[in-house]
């Protein structure tokens, strides 16, 4: 089964052409990341505006690398939510109208199912990765979200817990922004931190104080970038940090957002009793991260799964890769063709996954 | 040639499907419906549209948008099922500005387009200007005439403001020559010469609030505490 998917839910302008869930035969993406560095972060009007013009050649292209024409797909798969709403109604209308005009099944993807599907995808040519067996443990992590998982099947995912402020990948940006770095932060940051001793500093853990049952697992950010604006507060007399004195900073930064990361992690993998966790999102592209969170999971026996780095950022292909099984399931049902609940889809910004059913169709 | 023209840069949704033949262009079927949130609807209303005149989308020859000023997630929506259905049939998309089809609704060397564009201000647009984003005092200075025939929500909607600054100006109290008309669209477009689907943006004339508000780009957080060196 080929299913063409789009992703459109915050700054990049995707598209992709995925196989039987897994074999990807064309991902391309339009990034926008240099209209959005000046301001340091998304301007949501402005990721909208790129992406009514990015879209059309996106899908072009990911038809022409796939070599295939419509006549060729099963069913076409859109992120439905969460994201930008200004962003998702651009792929989500657009997907609508291929769906309607060639009477195709439209299949609606949580975009963080999205994210912990993507450590089962590969290239045609490439071995197909063993993944993670079911149920595991997934932190998704990016400059938007934040969250564990348990994910049971391919379409039940529970959410374990969420940041309680700022996703992680925003404090790397908003540090690197502090400093007058430039954007995206995380991978500026994790370079100049790599001369710098991550003892230096002692950034404190968030604690917090409600005990309920997700108190261990949930995650906080703010607390951290505040600790580190005070720190150069603190120290303006001597200029903005610099050399040696940056590289601390941001490899003690790191390693305090790393830590907390790799702990509440390794706390949810015991309290599901599960062999393996899948670490999903663009902070997983953080090489400390990564190491961090493979040596900490090792000691207590549970193996980690990471998607290749490019699967790792926003992209269509994980759409298309979490779309397969309710596509397979609603052909199976109702046949391969269009129905007009698909074409009256509506964006989802802030779609919550506590139900099962919710995870994609 | 059949076409399907869009226009949503109001809260008045409005389509039409326009058949070109050797005598000219004919109005075959059209809708207009209050729609403040047109994403979920569009494609069933377009559907329908279709189903009265009893035309099949494949049939269609081309597509035309109304490509604003307006606003903007209601443009972005027509431009983006348009999009879609031309990307989807391999068919031309073609556009032209909103106001340019509202002002063929009384056309003439004094009529001016006046649509509401929020926070006060508005869109306006005819002879001799490119559309801009004013106050509604405003417009009397920029239209160049005394006696201007100004048509659209923004006209009804600061009729007061408007015929203060200009006694002059009229606003007709017929809500037909207000009422937008997609398929004005296809008279004003070069059917011979569509755009290449992956260039066509909607003309938004209000920069985005973060171009508004930070020209340069956001300050630095040092600049913002005032840690700059």
């Amino acid at each position: 089964m080929k299913i063409l998917a789009i992703e459109t839910s915050c700054d990049e302008t995707a598209a992709a052409i995925v196989e039987d869930g897994h074999r990807v035969l064309a991902d391309p993406v339009a990034t926008q990341i240099e209209v959005h560095a000046r301001y340091g972060g998304v301007v949501p009007e402005l990721a909208s505006r790129n992406h009514v013009v990015d879209i059309v050649p996106v899908v072009r292209q990911a038809l022409g690398d796939a070599g295939l024409g419509w006549a060729d797909l099963d069913a076409v798969a859109v992120t439905r939510g969460p994201g930008l709403v200004g962003a998702l109604l651009v792929g989500l209308q657009v997907a609508k109208s291929l769906a309607f005009a060639h009477d195709k099944p439209l299949v609606p993807v949580h975009h963080l199912a999205g994210h912990l599907h993507a450590v089962f995808l590969h290239r045609p040519g490439e071995p197909r990765p063993a993944g993670p067996a079911y149920p595991h443990v997934a932190l998704a992590v990016s400059g938007g979200h934040t969250a564990l998982y348990r994910v049971e099947t391919p379409t039940a995912v529970y959410q374990l817990s969420n940041t309680r402020d700022d996703a992680a990948g925003e404090a790397f940006d908003k540090v690197s922004r502090m400093l007058g770095l430039g954007y995206p932060g995380g991978p500026i940051v994790e370079k100049l931190a790599r001369s710098g001793d991550p003892e230096a500093i002692r950034f404190p853990q968030p604690r917090f104080k409600d005990g309920g049952p997700r108190a261990r697992l949930d995650f906080s950010f703010s607390g951290l970038k505040t600790a580190v604006l005070t720190w150069i507060k603190r120290h303006a007399a001597e200029g903005l940090p610099e050399g040696q004195a940056r590289a601390d900073l941001l490899a003690s930064f790191q390693r305090a957002a790393v830590d907390q990361l790799v702990v509440r992690t390794r706390r949810a993998a015991a309290q599901a009793g599960v062999g393996d966790v899948v670490l999903s999102g663009g902070v997983a592209c953080n090489g400390v991260l990564r190491q961090r969170m493979a040596d900490g999971l090792a000691e207590d026996g549970v193996t980690l799964h990471v998607p290749r780095p490019r699967w790792c950022t926003d992209n269509a292909a994980m759409i298309g890769g979490a779309a397969f099984a309710v596509a397979e399931r609603r052909v199976a049902e109702h046949g391969p063709r269009h129905a007009p609940e698909d074409r009256r889809m509506t964006a989802i910004a802030a779609w919550r996954l506590h139900r099962p059913e919710q995870v994609a169709g | 040639m059949k076409l399907l023209c869009l226009d949503t840069a109001t809260r008045m949704q409005t389509a039409a499907l326009v058949e070109r033949t050797p005598a000219g262009l004919a109005l075959v079927a059209e809708h207009a419906v209050h729609r403040t949130r047109p994403g979920p609807t569009l494609l069933d209303d377009l559907d329908r549209l279709l189903a009265d005149a009893g035309w099949a989308l494949a049939e269609l020859d081309g597509f035309v948008c109304g490509q604003g000023p307006g606003s903007f997630t209601g443009l972005r929506i027509a431009l983006a099922t348009l999009k879609g259905l031309a990307l989807a049939l391999d068919r031309p998309l073609f556009v032209a500005r909103s106001t340019e089809m509202l002002r063929r609704n009384r056309p003439g060397p004094r009529t001016f387009a006046v649509l509401d564009a929020r926070r006060g201000q508005v869109y306006l647009d005819g002879p001799g200007l490119a559309p801009v984003v004013v106050d509604p005092a405003d417009v009397a200075p920029l239209v160049g005439c005394s006696d201007p025939l100004l048509l659209g929500d923004g006209a009804l909607a600061y009729r007061a403001t408007l015929q203060k600054a200009q006694p002059g100006a009229e606003i007709p109290d017929d809500p037909a020559d207000h009422q937008p008309r997609a398929a004005h669209l296809a008279a004003l477009v070069d059917l011979e010469a569509p755009a290449p689907l992956g260039t066509i943006e909607p003309i938004y004339v209000r920069p985005s609030d973060a171009e508004l508000n930070y020209p340069d780009g956001f300050p630095d957080a040092l600049e913002r505490f005032g840690l700059s060196p």
